[in-house]
């Protein structure tokens, strides 16, 4: 009698299958008028990046998760704009000024650090909605404690758009190595990745600090 | 004035005394720190703690036997799938929980600002927490400037002058957690006379202060219970004893104390055995020698509602007042164990 069960589980599958390859955008947000400056730096970006010969790697993640940090530290603070950091929400800001400089170069690198989604000022869907995944080289999801599930749309969504994505988690240092493990799986199930695209690293104690400098800027 | 009738009033008083309960939910983003803070304010090294959850569509209730009347729930994302926002509270009755506490790790994203306007625009009362201390990390900055840094953003975000409170549920060195004792004092301040009698009954006093509310507490239950004690005995003497107390309310005040002071039998043994202030024989031969000295002093401290109850039954009375002292010195007792460890605890 097992195939009376087979079927409502192919079901479910199906169900599931489907549901992972809709089309994420929520109708009502192509037409939504709301948060009309970050919408316009988003198309800014995106125009700017198709201008642009140069590789290009985007910064994106949960706020506070350590983006801009990150970034700092990688390029030892010498970027021609640094990024702003700081404990604050929306430190870093695209829904105040519309030209906030949104993408910064670096040698031969295109570097794009996103506000964190999912502010009062930093809607998830409007990066659903119109962040430009599909003009990057890569994007680097920078992670710092649970996914929620804004993290999952999004990060499944930029998996589908992006030539390569890696999840860096930060904060490692107050990891256990045994807790690590878990995350790495537990990362690795939720969005759908193999376990070599997850990387621990610490900005305070420069963990693995070294080995993203080697793979994002080869050559520095 | 009817004995019977005060006794049965004076019963359902200190019953409601006794089952008054404090919901406190705590709400904010997943792996925020909920359940770790839910585990630090119950004391998980006390008792096992008990999660409930329902279904899907209930919050999980947190309490623990030592810890009576404090039920802690963690409340589900608000704005998900499974709880969108239209319908969340028609689920949860906001009415149901006394306080609010939002924890938060990291930036104060939309659904904790949102649901904070909700919860202040229905006047309810709601506590910010900022777990994770010890990830708050900046080049060039002291954890102080961050701190300040980090109370003026969710001041900014929720647009009021709320508390914050920093935590870490990762034991330190001395393997303290930081800022327990701050948030439940924070909780304390909030709550009402009865609840906050209750909170500072039930829960593990961190600092001196707390054990001094604690104490403080214990007495005015001590007042009543031994009211009841003394108005049930008044009518219900056991024969050929010659305590006119039900001695039932006497011993559960006993236990009472000590629980509230997280003490057990073998802490208080030597306060405690068969000549104890709170047994038997230690009150019978209180209560003679209060009737021989006359207990002319001792009226001044019987809270003045209980004089006409007991005016007019000097049995009645002299029962009550020898119950009451003799449960003060105990509480007194428990105050001063509880306090000398308290003392070697924070000492560490």
């Amino acid at each position: 009698m097992w195939w009376l069960l087979a079927v409502p589980a192919a079901a479910v599958v199906a169900a599931l299958l489907s549901a992972d390859s809709t089309p994420e955008t929520p109708p009502s947000e192509k037409n939504s008028q709301a948060h009309p400056i970050l919408r316009n730096n988003l198309q800014r970006l995106k125009m700017q990046l198709q201008g642009s010969t140069k590789r290009k790697v985007a910064f994106f993640g949960q706020p506070g998760a350590g983006k801009s940090t990150t970034l700092d530290i990688l390029t030892e603070g010498r970027l021609q704009t640094r990024p702003r950091i700081g404990v604050a929400t929306d430190m870093t800001d695209w829904s105040s000024s519309p030209n906030i400089p949104v993408a910064i170069p670096f040698g031969d690198v295109l570097f794009v650090d996103a506000p964190g989604y999912g502010t009062m000022k930093h809607p998830p869907e409007v990066f659903l909605a119109h962040f430009p995944f599909d003009q990057f080289d890569e994007v680097i999801v920078v992670v710092k404690g649970k996914l929620v599930q804004a993290d999952e749309r999004l990060i499944r969504h930029a998996t589908k758009q992006t030539r390569r994505l890696r999840v860096v988690q930060t904060h490692s240092d107050t990891l256990s190595t045994e807790e690590r493990e878990i995350r790495r799986h537990d990362l690795s199930k939720r969005l759908g990745l193999s376990l070599i695209q997850i990387q621990f690293i610490d900005n305070r104690t420069q963990e693995g600090i070294t080995f993203l400098k080697r793979t994002i800027l080869p050559g520095r | 004035m009817d004995i019977h009738q005060e006794a049965r009033n004076l019963r359902k008083e200190l019953e409601e005394m006794d089952n008054t309960t404090i919901r406190v939910a705590f709400f904010g983003q997943p792996g925020a720190g909920k359940s770790s803070l839910i585990n630090a304010v119950l004391g998980r090294d006390e008792a096992e703690v008990s999660v409930r959850t329902d279904t899907t569509v209930a919050a999980a209730r947190y309490s623990t036997p030592s810890v009576p009347g404090v039920e802690l729930y963690d409340l589900p994302g608000y704005g998900t799938s499974h709880f969108p926002k239209e319908s969340y509270f028609e689920k949860f009755k906001i009415d149901e929980f006394d306080l609010y506490v939002c924890v938060t790790s990291g930036k104060l994203m939309q659904a904790d600002t949102e649901f904070f306007r909700y919860l202040t625009s229905h006047n309810r009362q709601c506590i910010f927490v900022f777990n994770k201390h010890d990830q708050l990390w900046q080049v060039g900055l002291t954890a102080r400037e961050l701190e300040n840094q980090k109370t003026r953003d969710i001041q900014r975000q929720v647009g009021q002058a709320v508390d914050v409170i920093y935590t870490s549920c990762r034991p330190d060195a001395n393997r303290q957690l930081k800022g327990i004792d701050d948030l439940m004092g924070a909780i304390r301040k909030r709550l009402e006379d009865a609840k906050g009698d209750r909170w500072d009954r039930s829960v593990k006093a961190w600092s001196l202060e707390a054990l001094e509310r604690k104490r403080e507490a214990s007495k005015r239950r001590v007042a009543l219970a031994s009211a009841v004690a003394a108005a049930n005995g008044a009518f219900n003497i056991v024969p050929g004893v010659d305590v006119a107390l039900n001695m039932t309310i006497v011993n559960s005040m006993r236990a009472e104390i000590r629980r509230s002071f997280g003490l057990n039998d073998s802490d208080t043994r030597d306060f405690d055995g068969k000549n104890g202030p709170l047994s038997e024989d230690g009150l019978a031969s209180l209560i003679k020698s209060m009737a021989e000295n006359g207990a002319t002093h001792l009226p001044k401290i019987v809270p003045l509602r209980f004089v006409p109850i007991f005016g007019n039954l000097v049995n009645g009375a002299l029962a009550f007042m020898a119950c009451m002292r003799a449960g003060n010195y105990y509480v007194d007792v428990c105050y001063n164990i509880a306090a000398e460890r308290l003392a070697q605890q924070l000492k560490r």
